[in-house]
């Protein structure tokens, strides 16, 4: 089985998007991203993602995901409500709507994704949710440069004391992005 | 140029102590695993390499009186062996001690740091302390931050990032040193 992934982009004082729920200033290489070693590596590993809501709603248009989105595979959605109309899908990418929890999607992820990993995109509900309940492997945290001063923190509301990481490599990036690899001791 | 430096150790989680700091844990709650890296034996070339860089490079330090009260009775000394200002609200006569003087400043951050400045010749000004951080912060007074990333989520305790009274600050990575207990990003703040 694969790997079940916690990934996210902070800012460096901790933030994952700014006051007005605006992620622009910590992916100014979006575009790009998807062309590096690390990123080609992440789509290549990555057998089906798991999204929170709110990184779901994020999007405007649902159906921009199937052809647009860096992850075209089977994607876990969590909600509380299916809708009623599925997004496009296409040959790889399709949409499952999960609404019995995390831990639940986590397994269908696993299950669909065979020997491939799970990542789980989360704002930080969904984070601080698979850190309180151990339920990844690894942790991901990219850090850009830039101070936010405000907005939604990643790590936020998590009893710490049981949660131990190891370092497993670093990885510098364009625009200034620093990738870290942990990976949480059981 | 002398530059206003900050340079931090911090848990995964944006905190520089755990909780109840004080002088029963000058660290916090569980806040000296932050600096593993410095202690740790045997200690790795990386991590030796940037504390040997750090005390290098320090020509003068800027502290808040709470990291003074706490940490001058654990430092027995000035905690770098440079002239070291303490802002403070009240007065007292300058503190002579084996490597250093401890200079009370009352008149402000600015009046701190021209001090500071004056004495740190080629060097850096050092900031310690969250609070003094966020002020030098909150005035655009810091040229650069190395964060020295700890692998370790600390809950809670006192984070350096906050109360910034800013909007936005843009920075410019500059350097990544890594080891097993630390990553060492360094940043320069863009104006």
């Amino acid at each position: 089985m694969g790997k079940v992934i916690l990934g996210a982009t902070i800012s460096l004082d901790g933030f994952i998007n700014d006051r007005s729920g605006s992620v622009d200033a910590l992916y100014p290489d979006l575009a790009d991203w998807r062309e590096t070693e690390s990123g080609k590596e992440s789509i290549q590993n990555t057998g089906a993602v798991v999204m929170g809501r709110n990184s779901y709603a994020m999007s405007e248009d649902p159906d921009w995901f199937a052809g647009n989105y860096e992850y075209q595979i089977l994607i876990f959605v969590l909600t509380h409500h299916v809708p009623k109309k599925k997004p496009k899908e296409t040959d790889q990418l399709t949409f499952t709507f999960v609404t019995d929890g995390l831990e639940s999607a986590i397994q269908q992820a696993q299950a669909a994704a065979g020997d491939k990993d799970v990542n789980i995109i989360g704002a930080a509900s969904t984070a601080q949710q698979c850190l309180k309940m151990g339920l990844a492997d690894e942790l991901h945290v990219d850090i850009m440069p830039v101070l936010l001063c405000d907005g939604l923190r990643l790590f936020e509301n998590i009893s710490a004391a049981h949660i131990q990481l190891e370092r497993v490599k670093v990885v510098e990036m364009p625009a200034g992005r620093t990738h870290l690899r942990f990976r949480f001791v059981k | 140029m002398t530059k206003v430096v900050l340079d931090m150790s911090m848990s995964l989680d944006g905190f520089i102590a755990g909780t109840n700091v004080g002088k029963e844990y000058p660290m916090g709650m569980n806040g000296e695993n932050l600096h593993t890296w410095i202690f740790s034996t045997p200690k790795d070339k990386v991590d030796a390499d940037v504390e040997r860089e750090m005390f290098a490079k320090t020509g003068a330090v800027i502290l808040g009186n709470r990291t003074f009260e706490i940490g001058v009775d654990l430092w027995g000394d000035v905690p770098f062996p440079v002239p070291s200002f303490v802002l403070t609200h009240k007065g007292r006569e300058k503190l002579i001690k084996k490597s250093g003087t401890f200079t009370f400043v009352t008149d402000g951050i600015e009046s701190a740091l021209q001090q500071a400045q004056a004495v740190a010749g080629a060097k850096d000004v050092r900031l310690m302390g969250a609070d003094i951080a966020q002020q030098f912060l909150s005035v655009g007074l810091i040229d650069e931050i190395q964060i020295n990333h700890v692998p370790i989520l600390l809950g809670d305790g006192v984070r350096l990032f906050e109360h910034l009274g800013i909007k936005k600050s843009r920075l410019e990575k500059d350097r990544v040193l890594d080891s097993p207990h630390a990553t060492h990003i360094r940043y320069r703040v863009l104006k």
